[in-house]
């Protein structure tokens, strides 16, 4: 078995302001992501026209590749996003963004499910009883190694 | 001290439509991109399933119901974050642009 080690660059620290203004737009850019995903679906025409027109609106404000996901993690590439951050602005305009950043979130998940519920309807009981299916298979084969396997047999 | 990783739990079938969705990339001549973004969620999974993509309901013992996307790879997936087991539901995929 191949043992599992954290990645390199994984470190706890206390977050900074720039850090926390980073970690709350990563998850604004996120949930626009999903929204766009949805917005964008074959089926989207179930989403009345101005929950899609508010949907474009702030799509444009926040695209949705402004913050990678490589950014939130720990290390080089996050130490020098919150340096960046941390120079443009100061700390009482840090917690204002901060502050400002936190109410768009939570208005963006609003929107999200209420998009995701119109595309996407789940049912709850057939997530969960897939969830428990794979939860109760003994560990085996990683999605790296299905990978793996795939590129033997297409001699990849 | 570095952060202990997820344990990631995936039933048959969930193995199974992960095959069928590289069999079908492949098939459109985008393997290594569909395979870049597996690995990459893969990761996510075990790094980072209780901040990755957004919480939708809660599933009694065995956690909390996420959807999340990365690429062109969508997954539903549960996360207990005192035992850190994720169990998959199901993966999907963002359809590739005609």
């Amino acid at each position: 078995m191949t043992a599992v080690t954290a990645p390199p660059d994984a470190v706890s620290a206390p977050a900074s302001l720039a850090d926390q203004l980073l970690t709350v737009r990563m998850k604004l850019s996120e949930l626009w992501h999903l929204i766009a995903i949805h917005v964008s679906d074959d089926r989207s025409s179930a989403v009345p026209e101005p929950l899609i027109r508010e949907a474009a609106r702030y799509l444009s404000a926040h695209p949705p590749e402004e913050w990678p996901l490589a950014a939130r993690r720990p290390g080089h590439e996050r130490t020098a996003a919150a340096a960046a951050v941390a120079e443009r602005f100061t700390d009482g305009q840090l917690v204002q963004r901060i502050e400002t950043a936190k109410r768009e979130v939570e208005y963006a998940r609003t929107i999200f499910r209420a998009v995701a519920d119109l595309v996407d309807p789940i049912d709850p009981a057939v997530l969960e009883a897939e969830a428990r299916a794979s939860l109760a298979t003994p560990a085996g084969q990683s999605i790296a190694e299905l990978l793996a396997e795939f590129d033997r047999v297409n001699g990849g | 001290m570095p952060p202990e990783p997820f344990r990631v739990h995936l039933s048959a079938a969930v193995l199974d439509s992960l095959r069928a969705i590289v069999r079908l990339f492949a098939a459109l001549g985008e393997t290594e991109r569909i395979q870049s973004d597996l690995l990459a969620a893969d990761s996510a999974l075990r790094w980072y399933a209780d901040e990755w993509g957004e919480s939708r309901f809660e599933v009694g013992e065995i956690g909390q119901m996420r959807f999340a996307q990365l690429g062109r790879v969508t997954v539903w997936y549960a996360v207990h974050l005192g035992r850190r087991d994720v169990s998959v539901a199901r993966f999907g995929f963002v359809r590739p642009r005609a």
